[in-house]
């Protein structure tokens, strides 16, 4: 009889934490919301202030998120297409479907990988960043300064780093696939020959405009929620003591967001049933 | 005469409490709060900018009351009021001259030759001319608070609130931004706010004294009664003696 009762309290402190687990997340989706929304509200303040003073911002952010990324997107780039590319050549004829090479291209590279890996560089360089940089800034009292002289941080500190990221993320992307198809078809070379031209009559053939509406719809989504999110976490922390562990979550958090946006992306465009 | 400022019967429990403070701040009045550590005095500017928003009574600026204002409104109330706090808060990624100029750049109401003029006379006056493209980083203490004294006058607002803003700073470094203050507090359209544990060091600058104690206003008076009254509270507080009606822990 004991022995039940432990169970069943065992049982009802698991549904409670259940039941608080669920509450946290829709609360935390409720302040999240709430936060957004504000983000909104501060764009009516936006015909009294000069734009010159956020483009500077956005200009210093778009040179650390996009071009100072750029050689390390390269060589990842580089690698991944390599090894993509080698993979299907030495693979896809086994299975007799070579054919299918320019397709499995665009849909491991362009359709995929492309996105995710440059938003991955993108939260691990840029978005510890913002959440650190916002973290000290609060702490140090910088935000509530620029609150107190009436500039709103949400329009001056969030706004700019997401057109910012925006910016940063398409043309990051673009240059991830260009260079993962062109420098990857040059390190294949090294192993298994295919001529230029077939490469790429393969590939352009197999691209539709589909995929370029999801690689576009990606960008933008992830230029938003990445800032989106390192800002949010980065706003939290109400003492020294408390920086790393927004940082810590604005990074998993964000790498959560921008895993299941891809998913829920490539299942909008690609499953058959929606076209 | 519309008031500046006033506080009518304001109550607040957050960090610090109030119990139902009032007082009236006219133009070019300049007025100085002071009391000890738990007085009330923490949570004084926060209401004030509208940073503690849960509060009972209310807080006019002008006659309009704050906690009606919409956002606008708010952003505007606050852009009419300049803050210089002992931790400064200057935005470490901008160098003297961008941090001072920063509301200016922020809002469309000054032209660009306008905010130069404005920054450089500011920095020249205040004697960080030559600092103009050093971050705060590099910068002495007394050299931080005169560029946060700065960013707080630049757009000249008619209420600037001082709250321990001396604190660490040497005397002798301060000494001619002393004389910077007292021009402005002696300005007849200008007003200043002190907040301080220490209100002997801006006897020369107050008009009103208001100390408090127990989230309650327990002495309010003149420069003179500042320094003649005896009142227990503040004899208690001028002779920094454990030994009175406040107790002090």
């Amino acid at each position: 009889m004991a022995d039940e009762l432990n169970i069943g309290k065992g049982g009802g402190t698991m549904l409670i934490r259940f039941g608080a687990a669920v509450l946290l997340f829709w609360q935390g989706m409720k302040d999240f919301g709430a936060y957004v929304l504000s983000i909104f509200q501060s764009f009516k303040s936006l015909k009294f202030i000069r734009m010159r003073s956020i483009n500077t911002i956005i200009l210093n952010q778009t040179r650390y998120t996009g071009i100072d990324a750029l050689p390390f997107i390269i060589v990842i780039a580089l690698l991944v297409g390599g090894v993509v590319i080698i993979q299907g050549m030495s693979n896809l004829p086994k299975y007799g479907i070579e054919g299918y090479f320019g397709n499995l291209l665009v849909i491991i590279i362009a359709r995929e990988l492309g996105p995710l890996v440059t938003a991955l560089i993108v939260i691990s360089r840029s978005g510890t960043a913002m959440a650190t940089e916002i973290a000290t800034q609060k702490w140090s009292r910088e935000i509530l300064s620029l609150e107190i002289a009436g500039i709103d941080p949400r329009l001056y500190i969030v706004f700019p780093r997401i057109v910012a990221s925006t910016l940063s993320i398409f043309s990051l992307i673009i240059f991830f696939d260009f260079v993962a198809f062109m420098g990857g078809y040059i390190i294949s070379l090294l192993s298994i020959y295919i001529p230029l031209d077939t490469f790429f009559t393969n590939l352009t053939m197999s691209f539709s405009f589909k995929d370029l509406m999801a690689t576009i719809i990606k960008s933008l989504l992830f230029g938003v929620l990445i800032p989106l999110i390192s800002c949010y976490y980065g706003m939290m922390p109400r003492s020294k003591f408390e920086i790393p562990i927004f940082v810590s979550k604005a990074v998993s958090r964000t790498l959560l967001s921008v895993v299941v946006l891809n998913v829920l992306i490539s299942v909008l465009f690609y499953f058959s049933w929606l076209e | 005469m519309v008031p500046l400022l006033e506080f009518i019967n304001v109550s607040c429990d957050s960090d610090d409490v109030l119990k139902g403070v009032s007082f009236a701040m006219n133009p070019g009045e300049n007025v100085l709060f002071f009391g000890v550590e738990g007085s009330g005095l923490k949570i004084i500017t926060p209401l004030i900018l509208s940073v503690e928003g849960l509060y009972d009574g209310d807080i006019q600026y002008r006659g309009k009351v704050v906690r009606s204002l919409d956002y606008l409104g708010k952003l505007s109330y606050k852009n009419e009021i300049g803050y210089v706090h002992g931790d400064y808060g200057l935005i470490s990624n901008l160098n003297v001259e961008q941090n001072i100029s920063l509301r200016l750049e922020y809002y469309s109401e000054y032209s660009t030759s306008d905010i130069k003029e404005i920054t450089e006379r500011l920095m020249t006056e205040l004697g960080i001319i030559d600092k103009r493209k050093a971050r705060p980083v590099e910068l002495t203490s007394s050299q931080i608070f005169r560029t946060a004294y700065g960013r707080a006058v630049a757009h000249d607002p008619d209420l600037l609130i001082i709250e321990h803003a001396f604190v660490g700073q040497s005397p002798l470094n301060i000494r001619s931004f002393m004389d910077v203050l007292k021009k402005r507090a002696e300005s007849p359209d200008k007003s200043v706010l002190f907040v301080t544990y220490e209100p002997r060091k801006f006897v020369d600058f107050a008009d009103t004294f208001h100390m408090l104690y127990g989230g309650r206003i327990a002495f309010s008076g003149t420069r003179r009664e500042f320094l003649e009254s005896d009142n227990p509270y503040l004899v208690q507080y001028r002779n920094i003696s454990l030994q009175g009606p406040m107790d002090i822990t």
